[in-house]
């Protein structure tokens, strides 16, 4: 192998690891909450594509500091289902009946913030999600509009590799699920009677 | 210096530095009691309010309490926030006894709480820190071995506290704490010799032991 061979071989496997990323996988459990199922409503859960099978980029600034790549798959799907769906009942297609009192739950992810412990100058992960919530009814007159924030933070201690991160997200995606609970449990009674 | 000298050095540091100091407190403000098939339920409180207790010092505390005894049940931190979610979570728990007669209001929490026989929620605060850190220690390899030489000390402080609420009465009947502060060091003559003073883990011994004999009576 001649020198010029060499340092292309070399170059490139420079240029390859420049360009490597972090690649993170979040799925979690969220338990179910314990809360009264309301019976007389129907709900049908929309979402936009940030939440269903959604993969997160950083952004060019972020991209200084540390490449990772996240990929939530349908994680955040599954919390808010999970979540509205222990407070209502889901709305099947099927069901014309015109006395039934359907809402209709829109969410979308506004935000999703995060400091890793070389943007922080500290020893942890800090994790944010930011969602806007339209609640409607069946006619899509607008009953609601809720902001739904979680927040995580994971120290990054005994954890090795990219564990840490992975915790502050879970942690954040489990506060937002309880946030989510205590707003609809609070809020439910307003629905209620607007759909009434 | 002779091996024998440099032996017996050492043996003092090791003696003399690796310990640490304990001081246990308790406050017992109204007279309550346990039986076996009743529970307790240790939970820290939240980041958010800026405390910072260590999750492994919240598993060394659940396991070293239910090895302690058998004269109650204690109900692991995680489950218990799984069957009482979004309830318990580091934002929604109570973090005062003001707090409590909120949660406790909710019919479903309540009558949980009184199927699973829940009396204690022990509320932990507390972190571990290093409060001053001195020396210097310097390792170097090359093709012939490598070594280390210099020391390095540090002063840790674990102080915790635990604060018995009755969940039936909705009041606070008493206060354990543990504090902990150690000296740990590393000496390096070629091999380093980290001596610590474990003072995270005997904190967790000392407030278990504490919580155990605040129940025992």
């Amino acid at each position: 192998m001649n020198n010029a061979v060499k340092k292309i071989l070399i170059l490139q496997s420079l240029l390859l690891i420049g360009c490597s990323s972090q690649n993170l996988v979040i799925d979690t459990f969220i338990p179910k909450p314990l809360v009264k199922m309301n019976e007389s409503i129907s709900v049908k859960l929309t979402f936009d594509d940030q939440i269903q099978n959604f993969i997160f980029s950083p952004e060019e600034l972020q991209k200084k500091e540390a490449s990772i790549e996240i990929n939530f798959g349908n994680t955040q799907q599954k919390l808010f289902e999970n979540v509205f769906l222990s407070f209502f009942k889901l709305s099947n297609e099927s069901d014309n009946d015109p006395d039934k009192k359907i809402i209709l739950i829109d969410v979308k992810l506004d935000k999703f913030e995060y400091l890793t412990p070389q943007t922080a100058a500290n020893q942890k992960y800090s994790v944010w999600f930011k969602y806007i919530i339209n609640i409607k009814d069946n006619n899509e007159n607008s009953i609601d509009d809720w902001v739904v924030t979680g927040y995580g933070e994971q120290e990054t201690g005994i954890f090795q590799g990219d564990e840490a991160f992975k915790r502050a997200i879970r942690i954040a995606l489990r506060d937002t699920g309880a946030n989510l609970s205590i707003t609809t449990q609070e809020k439910i009674e307003n629905i209620t009677n607007t759909i009434s | 210096m002779s091996r024998s000298k440099i032996k017996i050095i050492f043996l003092l540091m090791i003696t003399t530095v690796g310990c640490s100091t304990t001081r246990i407190d308790e406050e017992v403000n109204t007279a309550f009691t346990i039986t076996d098939d009743e529970s307790i339920v240790l939970l820290s409180n939240s980041y958010h309010t800026g405390n910072q207790t260590e999750l492994d010092f919240m598993d060394c505390l659940n396991s070293s309490i239910s090895k302690k005894q058998n004269a109650f049940e204690i109900i692991p931190t995680r489950q218990f926030q799984n069957l009482f979610y979004p309830w318990f979570e580091p934002s929604t728990a109570p973090q005062s006894i003001e707090d409590l007669p909120k949660i406790l209001g909710n019919e479903l929490v309540k009558e949980k709480l009184s199927v699973m026989k829940i009396k204690y929620l022990i509320k932990i605060t507390g972190e571990t820190k290093t409060n001053a850190s001195s020396g210097a220690l310097s390792c170097a390899a090359g093709p012939g071995g490598g070594g280390c030489f210099g020391f390095a000390w540090w002063d840790d402080t674990s102080a915790y506290n635990a604060s018995v609420w009755d969940l039936s009465q909705e009041t606070s009947v008493g206060n354990v704490s543990a504090n902990v502060t150690g000296t740990s060091m590393i000496p390096a003559i070629v091999i380093p010799i980290p001596i610590l003073a474990r003072t995270q883990s005997n904190a967790c011994d000392g407030l278990s032991d504490q919580i155990v004999s605040f129940f025992s009576g």
